[in-house]
């Protein structure tokens, strides 16, 4: 009723929706801000990630691989896999996955090959590899191929498991993938040592499991997904069907920490601050939902009390 | 005249794009809605293009015509065959037709065939690690690092328990066969249903995490790109 005084109660169940879009707006932007404007203090400021998990069994067996290659000497014939099934939906998340696993093994000087399912994907499957490629000297072909998109689903990875340069036939500029150095020696999932599936896709990871592998052996796998799917993922995780998971942009952000214990100072530059400043929003923001929602629930319990008491009253 | 900057004016695009997208946040409008089918319209065309330049292109029509021989190679016939796997799958357009969408028939039915086929090996290999996984001990031993003696895994036990106990739980939720009123079974069902509740605020915490995840994006884009390529286009 006009005039009439609401209680703080009813003012709290009240509360217009486009204000909390304006703090939580406003609570995402200030790190971003802050990273733009004045970059040192952002250094700062950001929240440092937990060593999650799953992001370090991933980087610890990429340097796994380091090993085993010195073993093999000459005769190590293997490359790493990174199928990039993401497009500018989920890129917020899975960009960073996708720059720091590709950065891992241009640092290790891994051989390894880059595709995407999705078309969406082609254009990340180029810009991160050629872009880290100059920053750390690493050589198309011979460090690395990119395969480009691929359509064809599980049927494609059931061929790929079988014989690797015959499904793919073409790199993305045309040329056939079995006269890249890179691929010298390559012929089916058995010379896969790591699969690496970003996606934020239902049902993309599955495939892998599910279809890539030989009949004497199965790559190890990994897994870099959304935050939506980190609960489903973990399963995986548990169960060792995968032997790494890139658990949302903290994921990221913890292997870019990772990687900077590694780091060589006088050769290869810093990791980007990109997933760290991301994280420090996101986290920030899922505060104040938390808050919203004490204050939600807070409204509603105060507001069954006066209704009791009212009632008490009357009566 | 200088060239026109395209890069420049496709973010500047991009960023009223943006703002018009979110602008539904205030309320429905007309930039919203016609934004929303100009996305639609440009995956769509993008999706096109890319499969034909990156896969109809040189997997398909340049092998199967032989256009990506060298000079001292000759065409292998045989491979006229991704011709026959091209009509196969052009089969599927009779479903337009009223009269002969029976043929399309026989394209999904094919589909549906080795779908089936290969639902059975996706199943052993994407579920069975895990189904393996759910055997877990409820008494489980670790080794002493000092001397190698076994020893109770105290922290083991209790999450294999915990798990066990979970897994009963809501699999009797999920057991439509007989009554869930006899005691035990209601019980057990009744937890397994809150098990799930917990399961679900997990997922929904992870969900507020990715759509704010999506926010991030497109601000870095305004923040970054766009403030930068309104400078350079209107500041000089």
């Amino acid at each position: 009723m006009a005039g009439e005084r609401r209680s703080f109660s009813e003012w709290l169940l009240a509360i217009d929706r486009r204000l909390v879009y304006l703090l939580v707006l406003v609570a995402l932007a200030v790190p971003l801000l802050a990273a733009e404007f004045a970059p040192y203090t952002a250094r700062k400021l950001t929240l440092p990630p937990a060593p999650l998990r799953g992001a370090r069994q991933l980087f610890d067996r990429v340097e796994r691989i380091v090993n085993e290659r010195q073993e093999a000497g000459a005769a190590y014939d293997k490359i790493v896999l990174i199928s990039a099934d993401f497009g500018p939906q989920t890129r917020a998340e899975l960009y960073p996955m996708l720059e720091c696993t590709v950065r891992h093994l241009m640092m290790r000087r891994i051989k390894f090959a880059i595709m995407t399912n999705v078309p969406d994907g082609a254009g990340y499957c180029k810009e991160v590899p050629e872009k880290l490629a100059r920053e750390l000297g690493c050589e198309y072909g011979k460090d690395w191929v990119n395969f480009g998109y691929k359509p064809g689903g599980s049927f494609l990875v059931r061929q790929m498991a079988a014989k690797l340069p015959e499904a793919i036939k073409t790199d993305y500029k045309g040329e056939k993938v079995e006269s890249l150095p890179c691929m010298t020696g390559i012929k089916d999932a058995g010379n896969v040592s790591l699969l690496v599936e970003i996606t934020g896709l239902v049902g993309m990871f599955g495939r892998w499991p599910a279809f890539f592998s030989t009949p004497t052996s199965r790559p190890d796998m990994a897994h870099g997904c959304t935050s939506v799917s980190i609960p489903d993922a973990y399963s995986d995780l548990e169960s060792g069907l995968i032997c790494g998971l890139f658990e949302g942009i903290a994921g990221a952000a913890a292997y870019n920490d990772f990687l900077e214990g590694i780091r060589d100072p006088e050769k290869d530059p810093p990791a980007s601050l990109a997933a760290r400043v991301h994280m420090t929003g996101q986290t920030v923001a899922h505060v104040l939902v938390i808050i919203f929602v004490a204050l939600g629930n807070a409204g509603v319990l105060l507001s069954w009390w006066a209704s009791r008491r009212r009632a008490a009253g009357n009566g | 005249m200088s060239a026109i900057n395209w890069d420049l004016w496709g973010v500047l695009a991009g960023g009223f794009c943006v703002l018009s997208i979110y602008s539904f946040l205030w309320k429905e409008n007309r930039f919203y809605r016609f934004f929303e089918h100009v996305y639609i319209g440009v995956a769509t065309g993008y999706g096109v293009v890319e499969t034909i330049s990156n896969f109809v292109w040189p997997d398909w029509l340049k092998p199967s015509l032989g256009l990506d021989l060298q000079p001292w190679e000759s065409y292998q016939w045989w491979k006229a065959y991704l011709f026959v796997a091209a009509a196969i799958g052009l089969l599927m357009y009779f479903m337009l037709s009223r009269k002969h969408n029976w043929i399309a028939r026989i394209v999904i039915g094919l589909g549906l065939g080795i779908a089936g086929g290969m639902a059975f090996q996706g199943f052993f290999g994407g579920f069975f690690p895990t189904l393996v996984d759910s055997f877990r001990p409820v008494v489980a031993h670790s080794f002493d690092p000092a001397t190698g003696a076994p020893r109770l895994n105290w922290w083991l036990m209790g999450g294999n328990v915990l798990f066990l106990a979970t897994m009963l739980c809501v699999m009797t939720y999920f057991f439509f066969s007989f009554e869930h009123s006899k005691p035990g079974i209601k019980q057990a069902s009744a937890m397994g249903r809150w098990l799930m509740m917990v399961t679900f605020g997990a997922f929904f915490g992870s969900t507020v995490m990715a759509r704010m995840a999506l926010l991030i994006d497109r601000l870095q884009f305004m923040i970054h790109d766009w403030y930068r390529a309104i400078g350079s286009a209107f500041g000089g």
